[in-house]
């Protein structure tokens, strides 16, 4: 799986703002728009090779060097700090990592915070720079569900438009880290298809809107 | 024809010639304890990479560990000798926590050290060997050097400190431009400062046109200092060589630890360095050393990961035979195929042959030795 380039691309909400990316630098995506269920897309064309992985799994493809590079959330790479290359901040998927509660919520700071993310390390972070003690509970998916049972305090999530919160009777107290999709390179592949992977960051740079 | 069958990985055979090349140019080996005191790492965990360690109590109650650095208990054994550079090298494991597995993880490591008065000669030397060691791999490596001096010069120059020079140097090995614009931006550097600073970023490349673009950027005697010394070494690299080594920059390791020239080196087809090392002069001095140390070490666990070129087969040769063979002649196909470095193995046809992959198959019977077909499970 050597001689083309293996790029790890995201499924789901940001994969489609990502095709058209690629689309817009002559990268021909138009397979994968049409093929729901396949995984591995070749163009040999242009001499790459796509693999459709979940988001949160780019950015360990590309460490582990089963692909080249990657289009990944910043939220991945905070909150797994994999060691790769981030080489543009591709300024699509735009949102914001934030600190919700309910709609009544009034902070009791003599009180141990009961965090509830999916996004463990960077609430860690975020309150030890506060100096706020925290309990973390680690949900994978409803968040917003777990002020609304008392499961927790507050939640650490992402917000995009803000509808979710909204819907859910809870506010967004406070957005700590602006976050945005990010072209990533495998460090060693980096090197030995330097050539190939600078060409297609500068033809990135020149598309991206930051 | 079946070829004989050599047990050694490529890793293995690259390492026994490893060790013989360093032997020859006069490094000696260095064996040392299973354990060390836990206190050596407390005293010195900032030249740690984690500061997680597997600690036990011993028998005698000295709290010991296992040892998550090669470098340090060499640089103590060194410490104590009065000769003026000692050359050594190692074939040790080690253990340290590996952040993908949130585990501790056991690496095999292979590596020099070179302590005493360091000078070009010294270092020409260490690069060298880096490249060569890195050679000893396959066709295709890498070898990437840089100073340390010249990002932190930088940085210094700049006037980065605490936090946001800490963000500087993790952006700067991420090749992370946007985070080293937005850093600027924090330290309120002017439009050229900053796009200075951006530009370390992308300071890598072939060595003549990176230390071109290095030298427009220097801002202080420290980093005209660095690439001084970097281009002495130029002369070390042979022709056959010059493609294989870059300069990159942006490579700006353990500050507590290195202090002068980095090394990174890196295989095709694994993902992560699998050569790291450096000038660690502060080691020497927290142990009340004189001189330097420089040296590399070699991720042999990484190196273990490079695909072999054997076939899949589990055995050579399968010796098949009846109930009413005579055991002299199975046993005698056996050793006969053994003593021509085959793997060779006798099975009873009573016994299935399950889940077993061999290339080349005989039958022995009551009547004698036959051809019993190629390759099977």
């Amino acid at each position: 799986m050597n001689d083309l380039l293996n790029i790890a691309l995201p499924k789901g909400r940001l994969g489609d703002k990502v095709y058209n990316l690629l689309e817009s630098i002559g990268y021909d995506c138009r397979e994968i728009r049409e093929d729901g269920r396949k995984l591995v897309f070749e163009n040999p064309a242009t001499g790459v090779r796509y693999l459709l992985v979940k988001p949160s799994d780019v950015a360990i493809y590309v460490e582990h060097g089963a692909a080249d590079v990657g289009i990944v959330g910043k939220d991945i790479l905070e909150e797994s700090s994999p060691d790769l290359y981030e080489l543009l901040d591709l300024g699509i998927g735009r949102c914001r990592m934030a600190v919700a509660a309910r709609s009544d919520y009034r902070e009791d700071t003599s009180r141990t915070l009961r965090v509830a993310t999916k996004f463990e390390n960077i609430a860690k972070r975020y309150y030890a720079s506060l100096n706020r003690d925290i309990e973390i509970i680690r949900l994978n998916g409803s968040i917003e569900l777990a002020p609304l049972l008392g499961l927790s305090d507050v939640i650490v999530d992402i917000v995009e438009s803000g509808t979710t919160i909204r819907e859910n009777h809870l506010k967004v107290l406070v957005e700590f880290m602006p976050i945005s999709a990010r072209f990533i390179a495998n460090k060693s592949s980096f090197k030995f298809k330097n050539e190939i992977i600078t060409q297609m960051t500068e033809k990135l740079n020149g598309v991206i809107k930051v | 024809m079946l070829q004989a069958y050599d047990p050694l990985t490529r890793a293995e055979r690259a390492g026994l010639a490893l060790r013989g090349m360093y032997e020859r140019y006069g490094y000696r080996k260095y064996r040392m304890g299973q354990f060390e005191e836990y206190s050596l790492y407390m005293d010195n965990k900032n030249f740690l990479s984690s500061e997680n360690v597997i600690v036990f109590t011993d028998l005698d109650g000295r709290l010991m560990a296992l040892k998550p650095d090669v470098t340090l208990s060499i640089v103590r054994h060194a410490a104590k000798q009065p000769a003026a550079a000692e050359k050594l090298y190692y074939t040790e494991t080690i253990y340290r926590p590996s952040t993908e597995s949130h585990t501790f993880k056991e690496i095999s490591q292979m590596g020099i050290e070179y302590i005493g008065m360091i000078d070009r000669c010294a270092m020409s030397e260490i690069l060298l060997l880096a490249a060569r060691s890195l050679e000893a791999f396959g066709p295709a490596w890498l070898l990437e050097i840089s100073d340390m001096r010249f990002a932190v010069g930088m940085l210094d120059a700049l006037g980065l400190r605490d936090g946001l020079r800490a963000r500087a140097l993790t952006a700067l090995g991420q090749k992370n431009r946007p985070a080293l614009t937005a850093a600027a931006a924090e330290a309120g550097l002017s439009d050229a400062d900053a796009d200075a600073l951006a530009a370390l970023a992308g300071l890598y490349g072939p060595w003549e046109e990176t230390m071109a673009r290095a030298k427009a950027l220097c801002r202080s005697e420290e980093m005209t200092d660095a690439l001084g010394e970097l281009q002495a070494l130029r002369g070390a690299v042979c022709e056959e060589h010059a493609a294989r080594i870059q300069l990159d920059f942006s490579l700006a390791g353990h500050t507590d630890y290195y202090n002068g020239m980095l090394l990174r080196g890196y295989l095709e087809g694994l993902p992560r360095a699998v050569l790291t090392g450096g000038r660690y002069d502060n080691i020497l001095k927290k142990f009340g050393k004189r001189g330097g140390g420089i040296g590399f070490a070699l991720d042999l666990s990484e190196i273990g990961r490079l695909p072999e070129t054997r076939g899949g087969a589990d055995i050579d040769l399968l010796v098949r035979y009846t109930k009413d063979a005579d055991p002299a002649a199975v046993v005698g196909a056996v050793s006969q195929a053994a003593d021509t470095g085959l793997r060779a193995r006798a099975l009873s046809q009573e016994e299935d042959a399950f889940g077993l992959h061999w290339e080349r198959q005989l039958l022995v019977t009551g009547q004698g030795v036959q051809e019993g077909g190629l390759q099977g499970e």
